[in-house]
């Protein structure tokens, strides 16, 4: 499947471009070539993302100094806007809400991603359908997703879920109006959504887990539970890790499917950062102060992807 | 949970083997049936949101009112489809989405390729910064910059009735320009393009040069050509990622002939209400275009995802 | 391949500035203070305008498109483009536009939203002398007004109060409607059981919670900010009460925050399943399609919020007013568009799909009008109606944050003390930045 990919998640990163040879005296032309060239064809993309990434990052940060509502100028205002975050409980129940979808979104939807990537790692009729299907949420727009979910939770008599519980005797739930189910019924759709991608790289992974482990534990008499957790689980250590730090940072950047099915709500039960950073500034016309949450969001990131290369360590050359 | 574990592996007499072999078969066989049987029934449940999207779009409204609803429509109604069309304006929509996307695919190819085949195969004092720049970018996401982005798009000098110092006018909102520039080169497909022309074999670059070939000739006409399955790879995901787009569209895009897809499904939410057959239709009309691409392409796919984990 | 390359680096923003000829103009010098021109003739205006309307959803976008934009544009060859939000994101609509510098020529918004968007500049100044020839009752233009200068038109009012279900009063002796909101509250616990709830007041069927509160508010004698503005009123003692009210009521399960008016299907008190609701004259069109059984004479009764403080009973005015961006390209035909749908017959169309109450003095006679009789409740009542939303300029913020507080207060996530700490600093904070 994954014969010229290189994946991450199996730590198999092809060498770094080494030195192509030892240079000859005839050579200098093709040396002086080859720089030139490197830099011309590496321009237009860095260039790109010096003025499209680079650039707003520091506008950002220099944002995040004034009082700046769009109509008027903008006004430097030193630190107002982090001393108004320090104390907007508002927004650090955003962050609350990153961190609760998180901690109970991605655990579970690793371990669900791990069993189905260990069932279809083996001769099976209709693999390629299983995993189809297990995949498909991931590859839909989030607006179509939430708008299916939006239908499904509807607590008229036709949502989709309700009438399930119906089945089973349990009458209607608000899942989305009210506060103490709404986060819950986010994370169900994270959980619903997530399992494809983290799938498809333990997929990858177990592709590189030698085949002899499991027979020899097999003639050990080691039943499928055992070897799960005595040989799937430790050889899939980096990819777990990768798989871990990549759902960290997407789930800080969740925001259409709150945007689609709660807008925040009820009672900013189910606010996240980027959403508050949206309302912040185009709700609100409190641009500076929602350009100080970026940055905020941005340290946030940094720390994330800090601790991962710390953790994951030497896994990954880059 | 530790590496400490590892089964151990003892030998056996060979005597027991071949009965050991019989049952182990049978064993799997079961196992395999138990396998499957889960597969299938975890499989259904994943699915079932896009059943209930598609049967809901064929579903004759009233039926929605009735108690109980039977759960498989009794008849085929396509007119929910030919009503949502009439409704909202979903093919200049898509249209949108399929000029945006395939501008992203066609852009990162181009650009994402020369810069990750520069990194990955020649030799130039700025190639190590360069390289820590995009991985560092890969990092930063779209949202924390996304105000920023927006306020450069708006003071664009020189354009929409901007002055040279970009105030007066409306710069690049409501225009193709800010549709499609800001993510014409995505660092991500930087960063895959170079793990992709690492493994091709140097060598070829050198015999090439001896051949006097022009570095841009080695570039386009040798090596590229080499990671085909990588060129469509990435061009897969930027159209993903163009067609799947919402916050970026909805926020510098307002006239309806400008429309996207993903924003139209979001303003055909507001105007429909609670017409849900046709709000499916119209879902089912914004996913299905990129659920085809996927199982005709699976393979390109699977590939870019793998390494990217992001969505 | 190098030109291309060259070119499109340029369009990467680096290089801009050189493809200045490129540019498409459509930026427009934004000037609220010159007023509109409101007398020109149809003959004069030309090209096209956009519409942003959060009302006409649903079923009732064709009656918009068919009977009241097609008569203007066959009339004036003005084309009329139609852009819809949900009254949650209209605010988002029209700031991001602002933002962007694009927005609709004619904008369609509700109470309280005129001083915030006039404050900005956005919304055009409309000639004195011809709001005041309409002859509209003062308390409508209250809310169009900003700094002494009109700034918007009532095309629609949305009057609130309560209805019940009379044979479920009559089964517990109920005879008489409360006189105060102690009676009513007692008169909500009693008919709470059996599977109904006494009062639905926040299923949102007739507005949300923060609508919901700022009625109680003026029933208890408050307001939500003080005449000037420049100062916020509902976290004071009326707000307590009003908040305290509604948690009263939820204890005693008079009150029940978790039913919800499920979108597209009839609402609890439709249903039958509260005695008593919270309504709106907007809620008649739902009524007649899903229960016309509750349309028929005496089959709903009506009774305006009875006072908290031994005044008057309240009725709450919600609404929707037109107003002219003051970014507009074509003023004279959006100017002319707004005059079009203030006529007569256009607004009896306006009012038999939306329900809502035409703001005229001089009320159309329509069949739609005549037999909706939650508006002939609502306009008989009309000097009650003094509770509305807004009056400051800092009132767009204040709205888009007070749901989440009145909420958070209701499900009891904070104290009725931190509730109204929290209404106190988000408006003053809002009102600082003004």
């Amino acid at each position: 499947m994954t014969t010229t990919a290189p994946t991450a998640a199996t730590g198999r990163t092809a060498p770094a471009a080494s030195p192509t040879a030892p240079e000859p005296r005839r050579h200098r032309s093709v040396r002086t070539a080859e720089k030139r060239w490197g830099l011309l064809l590496a321009a237009p993309a860095t260039l790109h993302t010096l003025i499209w990434i680079g650039a707003p990052i520091v506008v950002a940060i220099v944002l995040s100094f004034t009082a700046y509502d769009i109509i008027h100028a903008p006004e430097f205002s030193g630190l107002e806007n982090y001393a108004t975050i320090f104390t907007d409980g508002l927004f650090w129940l955003s962050v609350l809400h990153n961190v609760i979808i998180a901690a109970v979104g991605i655990p579970i939807s690793m371990f669900l991603a791990l069993v189905f990537a260990t069932m279809l790692n083996r001769a099976l009729p209709g693999r390629g359908v299983f995993r189809v299907m297990i995949f498909l949420p991931h590859i839909t727009a989030t607006v179509a997703v939430a708008m299916i979910w939006l239908w499904i939770y509807s607590p008229s008599q036709s949502g989709l879920m309700n009438v399930v519980l119906g089945v089973v005797g349990i009458k209607p739930l608000p899942f989305l109006t009210n506060p103490d189910l709404a986060l819950g019924s986010v994370i169900l759709v994270t959980i619903w959504q997530g399992i494809g991608l983290k799938m498809l790289i333990y997929l990858a992974a177990l592709q590189g887990v030698d085949e002899q482990l499991y027979e020899a534990a097999d003639l050990d008499g080691a039943n499928f539970v055992q070897k799960f957790f005595r040989i799937t689980v430790p050889m899939l250590k980096p990819a777990t890790f990768f798989i871990l730090v990549t759902s960290l940072i997407s789930n800080f950047q969740t925001f259409d499917l709150i945007y689609i099915l709660t807008e925040g709500g009820p009672a900013n039960s189910t606010s996240v950062v980027t959403y508050r950073i949206y309302q912040t500034a185009f709700q609100e016309f409190r641009v500076g102060l929602a350009n100080a949450q970026s940055v905020i969001l941005l340290l946030i990131l940094v720390v994330l992807a800090f601790l991962s290369r710390r953790i994951v360590g030497g896994t990954d050359d880059d | 949970m530790t590496t400490d574990h590892a089964p151990s592996i003892s030998g056996t007499a060979p005597s027991a083997t071949r009965a050991r072999d019989h049952s182990l078969r049978r064993r799997k066989r079961t196992s395999n049936a138990l396998v499957l049987a889960f597969l299938i029934a975890a499989s259904v449940i994943m699915a079932a949101p896009f059943l209930w999207m598609a049967i809901s779009s064929i579903r004759d409204p009233t039926e929605l009112a009735q108690v109980p609803m039977p759960l498989i429509p009794k008849d085929l109604r396509l007119e929910n489809y030919s009503e949502a069309l009439g409704r909202a304006p979903f093919a200049t929509y898509a249209r949108n989405s399929l000029i945006l996307a395939t501008a992203a695919a066609a852009l990162n190819v181009v650009f994402a390729s020369a810069c990750g085949y520069a990194l990955a195969k020649l030799r130039f004092r700025l190639a190590p910064a360069v390289f820590g720049w995009m991985v560092a970018c890969i990092m930063i996401p779209f949202y924390a910059t996304v105000i920023p982005v927006f306020l450069m798009v708006r003071h664009m000098p020189l354009f929409g009735g901007n002055t040279l110092m970009g105030v007066g006018g409306t710069g690049w909102i409501d225009t193709w320009w800010a549709l499609i520039v800001p993510g014409a080169v995505s660092p991500f497909m930087v960063f895959l393009f170079r793990q992709f022309y690492v493994s091709t074999p140097s060598e070829l670059i050198e015999a090439a040069r001896l051949d006097g070939v022009s570095e841009f000739g080695i570039y386009t006409r040798i090596i590229t050509p080499l990671i085909r399955p990588g060129l469509l790879t990435v061009a897969l995901l930027s159209f993903e990622a163009g067609w799947n787009n919402f916050l970026w569209p909805l926020l510098v895009t307002t006239s309806d002939s400008l429309r996207v897809i993903q924003v139209g499904i979001a303003s055909f939410r507001q105007e429909a209400s609670t017409d849900w057959h046709l709000l499916m239709a119209g879902t089912t009309l914004a996913a299905v275009p990129m659920i085809v691409l996927f199982l005709i392409f699976q393979r390109y796919f699977v590939q870019g995802f793998a390494a990217s984990g992001i969505k | 391949m190098s030109l291309t390359r060259r070119t499109l680096l340029a369009a990467s923003g680096a290089g801009a500035v050189a493809l200045g000829g490129a540019a498409c103009g459509s930026g427009g010098a934004m000037d609220p203070s010159v007023p509109l021109d409101i007398d020109v003739a149809d003959a004069d205006l030309s090209g096209a305008i956009g519409l942003l309307t959060p009302d006409f959803v649903g079923d009732d976008r064709a009656v918009l498109d068919d009977d009241i934009i097609a008569p203007f544009t066959k009339r004036t060859g003005v084309d009329v483009s139609v852009d819809q939000v949900d009254w949650n994101k209209l605010n988002e609509k029209i700031s991001t536009g602002i933002a962007g510098g694009i927005i609709a020529d004619v904008i369609m918004t509700g109470v309280g939203w005129t001083q915030p968007f006039a404050e900005k500049g956005i919304f055009a100044e409309i000639p004195a002398d011809f709001i005041e020839g309409l002859g509209y009752d003062e308390s409508v233009l209250v809310s169009t007004r900003y700094d002494g200068r009109y700034y918007s038109l009532p095309q629609a009012l949305d009057l609130r109060f309560i209805g019940f279900h009379p044979e479920l009063l009559e089964k517990k002796g109920i005879d008489s409607a409360p006189e105060s909101l102690d009676e009513l509250a007692q008169a909500a616990a009693e008919l709470t059981g059996d599977g109904v709830v006494g009062l639905d007041f926040l299923s949102g069927s007739a507005g949300s919670a923060r609508q919901a509160f700022v009625f109680l508010l003026y029933a208890f004698g408050g307001t939500m900010f003080s005449d000037d503005g420049l100062a916020p009123r509902l976290h004071e003692e009326p707000g307590r009460l009003a908040l305290q009210w509604m948690l009263d009521c939820m204890d005693t399960g008079a009150i029940d925050y978790s039913i919800q008016a499920a979108e597209g299907q009839p609402s609890p008190f439709q249903q039958k399943k509260a005695a008593m609701s919270l309504v709106s004259t907007g809620n008649w069109p739902t009524w007649q399609t899903m229960t016309p059984e509750l349309c028929e004479k005496g089959a709903v009764g009506t009774f305006l919020l009875p006072s908290g403080v031994d005044a008057d009973p309240v009725m709450f005015q919600g609404g929707t007013f037109i107003s002219i961006s003051s970014l507009s390209k074509n003023k004279d035909a959006a100017a002319g568009f707004m005059k079009h749908m203030l006529e007569p017959d256009i607004l009896g169309k306006a009012s038999a799909a939306t329900g809502k109450v035409p703001p005229t003095p001089d009320i159309p006679e329509t069949e739609g009008i005549r037999s909706n009789l939650l508006m002939a409740f609502g306009l008989e009542n009309l000097p009650y109606a003094g509770a509305t939303e807004g009056g400051s300029a800092a009132y767009m913020e204040v709205r888009s944050n007070l749901d989440g507080i009145v909420e958070t207060c209701l499900t009891g996530r904070a104290t009725v003390d931190q509730t109204l700490a929290d209404m106190k600093k988000l408006c003053d904070g809002a009102i600082s930045r003004i």
